[in-house]
């Protein structure tokens, strides 16, 4: 979170100020006017940073082409977000980025989207008793408006509230009607996202659940009223959305419907072509931008941020994501308080110690996670968790920061300001372990996840053998398998972990058994805070960790009764039935990503619908491990054979190299010299983790790539 | 033994075989709360296997934890008996004589507790058998490459032949005891187990041969079952495991805790039973003297490790002992120093070796010492492996120290079931050293 706010557009500004000044592009004289305000030097006192630098960007910005300046997350989310947008985009205009980089053709489809303060007439009219009936859809408004909003107070105060929601979320529980809706995963739909893409649902699976789709619902409730009974020809919901895609048809030439319908089915939508749109500069922008405003007397700024993994909350019931490892933290199951290291031993707390966190608005008591990438006078609390209801995975768990924060809105769009308030921090007493995955910030000298810089890379890597010499005969193996990892496009999501999850019947444990390390996770996200010389002191390097599949496996001479063994396409099988659980395996594991069955796990209902068929579901007792989704291997050589040829290179997808959003993990045969994976492995920035134990990782890393040119 | 002793060939007989009286009151009191606590462990195996071994404290990616401590040290305890009774026969050392049978006992009964511990740690212990090469219909076999099947071995060999050799020995003590007592049950039971010993000469003969060839036998078992055990750490790669010299550190300190033990249990039964005769001062000296001798070796295997993970310049390795010493665990660390290096440093004086009460708490430290000497190597070796990011701290549960007190009294239920009914001390061997008795016109011996 280390955001130069309230600074950010002020910093955008100045950048561009010295690119129009130093005539480092030829755009963006107009603007001179307004960017005479932002001089390098009033713009490195605001923000604090250094005019060397400010001036080492814009050089650096201008000169390499194409770029792109992104606003977004924390930095605009304060009372003058639009201005500080306008003021990055300006520096997009003067870099020459417009049309280039950035397209005004496809824009966000706000169509049908309310304004924050509709919502806050709203709850007036629900307050005044102006409102009859309210429907939920979709939405859970109790949680996720500030308890200032009032909403809570409001819905009490509506006759007849229906909810639609799958859940029993905190609004659905105020419902005097609630008609559970279909999940997505069981439900039709469509939705335009931004112009040109007409995305199309359809349900993966028959509903679970005595439900009823709200379309349905709703075409059901107008059929029996008698002032709407003609409106909707149709009697379900899918037709009707059948018929409502012939207006988005008739523009198609040469397609019967029925195609048209099929195959917008089979690519999840419809995606027309958009024409990009000229702009230009209406000139004479001048003026200064407004400074962030914020209330509150504490010492700290106070940051709520959506979570990547429950957003506004609404993800928070799923225990997948709950026991998903936070990126950074790798906190789960509860919330916790970023606080800078220095800040945090001013207040005389370490990881684990309460605080009460204190605004106008209310409080909200959390541990502490000190972590040296905030600023030292901001604190910031993760949105999602706090729920009071929403289910048995969700209930009582974290704290919710959006109840403590201001109605602020935003002075140009009228959106909600999610970060204006300055809070007091209190320390408690209370300790209490701060459940995580990585209690280890550094690698200690092991070269897990290593780096080069770029001026490196330039005069060439030296040539690495990766085949140490071995004492025992080489082996050959039909299929050698093998992955190649990316940490430079590694983000730390955990998707790839979830995505194991589900691919391979993974238990989640909860919270009590992940504080014992006792969490089954087959693939993990290890974090490194390395130093660096960058003003944060460090910088942070993720590495997707899991079984290497090695050729020279520590794993396999150990077991005593060949529960784990070396299948001829050269992974480390695992046979749970043969397995007595020595452990010593892992024991020996050098990479330590075996794990333990302690307990019979159970998938209580309905999560045994997730168990997916072709995966055995382990007993107390075994070890287990990543097969590298060896089912999906099997399977796609049954296909391969039926069809008489070998399995083609990315035929074989591995779950986390699926639901890798950056292609950051390649999986493939190591053997075809023309597969990707083979290529990449062969890159000069390829590494393997712990090398010098020759286990013949069949895993290549590829060195994270430092910036360091001037 | 000095030639001044009172200890006549009758008196021998009578002492050794008075041990084997009625249970007495003090004795049932020792013995009723043992078989509770033997039940305590036991109800804590059944529900580890009814929950899962969840219910111990293993904490990724600490997979073993007290109970292999607990193995390696019970399979230690074991090697000072063959040791006393193997090793310093051959070398005819004479102080070992009074001593050795109740060694030979401890070494028995230890490597029964210490056989229960791999069975225990198991995932699933109901398949425990799979370890065994047996030939079945699944045509599965074992991996004689994984030093657990070495261990399967080596721990059974050595139940096999130290129970041999403490049989063997007790013939003629049997044959003795079977004809001083009167009762029919008594007399039938003993009258099987000394196989009609009569004390001839072509027996006499035939027996010392047969115990010579046993003692040279298990002799080096003493060495190689300790190296093999040693071994289920040195063979895995983990820093602070993957070493060279553990086999003769780990030999040494079987030998030093070992010698501990046998000062732990003959002390008080030498008070109860009014030993003071058999046990004498001059035992403890020689056992003080190996003591000091195995005590300096582990105290230099303490330090080399240090130095070759400084001089290997390996990260992982000078971490793991750096760690070792300054971390979470140093405490169990230097308690380890302090017992087994520290501790036995007195003993260089000849007034504390002649000393049973010095001896005795000396004896209690180096049994806790070595005890924390395994837990140390085993679980903060595994606590910081390669990767930093899978570190973790084992915490033990009320399940494994219910298990580890059941096994310490498992291991006095035999011995206290061994005091009563066999002879604790070897009858014959005592009466080779006495003076060999007039014959008197009475008829009396």
């Amino acid at each position: 979170m280390g955001f130069d706010n309230p600074g950010t557009g002020m910093l955008a500004l100045g950048i561009a100020n010295v690119i129009v000044s130093e005539g480092l592009s030829n755009r963006g004289g107009e603007l001179s006017g307004l960017l005479s305000g932002y001089a390098i030097d009033k713009v490195s006192e605001a923000t604090g940073v250094s005019t060397d630098t400010i001036r080492q960007i814009a050089r650096e910005f201008s000169s390499t082409q194409p770029s792109l300046a992104i606003g977004g997350g924390t930095a605009v989310t304060s009372t003058n977000a639009t201005e500080t947008l306008i003021a990055i985009n300006i520096l997009n205009y003067v870099a020459g980025n417009i049309g280039e980089t950035i397209d005004f053709g496809r824009t966000i489809n706000t169509d049908g989207i309310s304004q924050f303060s509709d919502i806050l007439s709203l709850v007036d009219s629900m307050s005044n008793g102006g409102v009859d009936i309210l429907m939920v859809y979709n939405t859970n408004p109790v949680f996720t408006l500030p308890k200032s909003a009032g909403f809570e107070d409001a819905i009490s105060k509506v006759p007849f509230v229906v909810s639609f929601s799958s859940f029993m979320d905190e609004t659905t529980e105020k419902a005097t009607l609630i008609m559970p809706d279909n999940t997505t995963i069981e439900s039709w739909g469509d939705f335009i996202p931004s112009t040109g893409i007409h995305g199309l649902i359809q349900p993966v699976m028959t509903p679970v659940f005595n439900t009823k789709g709200t379309g349905d619902v709703i075409l059901a409730v107008t059929a029996n009223i008698e002032d709407l009974k003609e409106r909707y020809k149709q009697t379900s919901y899918y037709d009707y959305l059948r018929e409502s895609w012939k207006t988005a048809y008739s523009s198609q030439a040469g397609l019967s419907f029925d195609s048209f319908w099929n195959k917008a089915l089979e690519n999840g939508g419809y995606y027309a072509d958009v024409q990009p749109v000229q702009v230009s500069l209406s000139g004479g922008l001048s003026g200064a931008l407004p400074e962030a405003e914020f209330s509150g007397d504490g010492d700290y700024f106070f940051i709520a941020y959506p979570s990547y993994k429950y957003y506004d909350g609404r993800g928070a019931n799923k225990p997948w994501l709950q026991e998903l490892p936070d990126a950074l933290s790798t906190g789960v199951w509860d919330s916790w308080v970023e606080v800078h290291p220095d800040t945090a031993s001013k207040l005389g707390v370490k990881l684990g110690d309460f605080v009460v966190i204190e605004s106008p608005q209310g409080s909200i008591e959390t541990q502490v996670y000190p972590y040296p990438g905030i600023r030292p006078d901001t604190v910031a609390v993760m949105i999602g968790q706090g729920h009071t209801s929403y289910g048995r995975y969700a209930k009582d768990r974290g704290v919710n920061p959006v109840g403590i924060l201001p109605l602020t809105t935003d002075k140009l769009s009228g959106g909600f300001a999610w970060f204006t308030s300055k809070v007091k921090l209190t320390k408690t007493g209370k300790h209490a372990q701060f459940v995580q995955t990585q209690y280890t910030t550094h690698q200690h000298d092991r070269g897990i996840a290593q780096e080069v810089t770029l001026t490196e890379m330039q005069k060439g890597l030296p040539p690495v053998d990766h085949s140490l010499p071995g004492f025992y005969p080489e082996k050959e193996y039909a299929v050698p398998l093998g992955n190649g990892d990316r940490p430079q496009k590694c983000t730390g999501c955990g998707a790839c972990v979830t995505a194991c999850y589900a691919e391979n019947n993974i238990p989640f444990v909860g919270k009590e058994l992940v504080a014992k390390r006792r969490d089954m996770a087959w693939i993990k996200i290890e974090r490194y805070f390395e130093k660096s010389d960058n003003k944060a002191g460090f910088e942070t390097r993720f590495l997707p960790m899991l079984c290497q599949q090695c050729g020279n496996a520590p794993c396999e001479p150990v077991c005593p009764v060949y529960a784990t063994y070396h299948n001829p396409e050269g992974l480390n099988g695992m046979v749970y039935n043969r397995c007595v659980g020595t452990r010593y395996c892992s024991n020996n594991c050098s990479y330590s990503v075996r794990k333990f069955n302690w307990f019979q796990y159970k998938f209580p209902e309905p999560l045994n619908w997730q168990l997916n068929p072709d995966v055995t579901v382990r007993s107390m007792g075994v070890m287990e491990k990543c097969t590298f989704c060896v089912q999906r291997i099997n399977f796609a050589k049954d296909q391969a054979k039926d069809k008489g040829r070998d399995v083609l290179d990315g035929e074989v997808q591995v779950a986390c190299a699926q639901a890798c959003g950056s292609d950051a993990i390649v999986f493939g045969n190591l053997k075809d010299t023309e597969s990707k994976v083979s290529k990449l492995s062969e890159d000069e920035r390829g590494y393997k983790v712990l090398q010098m134990l020759n286990t013949q990782s069949s895993i290549t890393y590829l060195k994270k790539v430092k910036w360091d040119k001037a | 033994m000095s030639q001044q002793t009172s200890l006549t060939y009758a008196k021998v007989n009578e002492d050794v075989i008075r041990m084997l009286d009625k249970p007495t009151v003090k004795w049932l009191a020792l013995f009723v709360p043992t078989l509770g606590v033997v039940g305590f462990g036991l109800f804590c195996f059944l529900y580890q296997v009814y929950t899962g071994l969840g219910a111990a404290g293993y904490r990724h990616p600490v997979f073993w934890g007290v109970y292999i401590t607990d193995f390696v040290f019970w399979v230690g305890i074991a090697h000072s008996g063959t040791l006393i009774s193997a090793v310093l026969y051959l070398f005819r050392a004479n102080f070992r004589l009074s001593i050795y049978r109740i060694a030979e006992g401890m070494t028995v009964f230890a490597v029964l507790t210490a056989g229960l511990f791999p069975i225990i740690h198991l995932g699933r212990p109901w398949f425990f058998y799979w370890l065994f090469p047996y030939p079945n219909q699944r045509e599965l076999w074992v991996n004689f490459k994984s030093p657990l099947l070495w261990d399967v071995f080596a721990v059974s060999t050595y139940l096999t032949v130290s129970s041999v050799f403490f049989f063997v020995g007790m013939i003629p003590d049997l044959a003795a005891i079977r004809d001083r007592v009167t009762e029919k049950p008594r007399k039938i039971l003993y009258s099987i187990l000394s196989l009609g010993w009569k004390g001839s000469n072509w027996e006499w003969l035939h027996y010392t041969r047969a115990y010579l060839f046993f003692a040279a036998f298990a002799t080096p078992l003493v060495l190689s079952v300790h190296s093999v055990v040693s071994w289920d750490f040195a063979m895995a790669n983990l820093p602070g495991w993957h070493t060279t010299i553990f086999a003769p550190y780990f030999v040494a300190g079987a030998i030093f805790s070992g010698l501990g033990m046998v000062i732990t249990l003959t002390v008080p039964i030498r008070k109860i039973f009014s030993l003071e005769e058999y046990i004498t001062l001059d035992n403890y000296d020689g056992m003080a003297k190996l003591i000091i001798v195995t005590s300096l070796i582990v105290g230099y295997a303490y330090g080399v490790e240090f130095f070759m993970a400084w001089y290997s310049g390996n990260p992982a390795e000078w971490g793991q002992f750096y760690y070792r010493a300054t971390g979470e665990y140093a405490l169990f660390y230097w308690i380890m120093v302090f017992c087994n290096v520290l501790i036995p440093l007195p003993l260089w004086f000849k007034s504390v070796r002649r000393n049973i009460k010095a001896l005795f708490i000396i004896s209690i430290f180096i049994n806790i010492g070595m005890w924390f000497e395994r837990f140390n190597i085993i679980v903060i070796s595994l606590s910081r492996g390669f990767d930093p990011a899978s570190w973790g701290i084992y915490k033990v549960s009320w399940v494994e120290i219910g298990i580890t007190l059941g096994s310490f009294a498992w291991f006095f239920m035999f011995f206290l079931i061994f005091i009563k009914t066999l002879p604790a001390v070897s009858i014959a061997e005592m009466k080779e050293i006495l003076p060999v008795p007039k014959k008197e016109a009475n008829g009396h011996e």
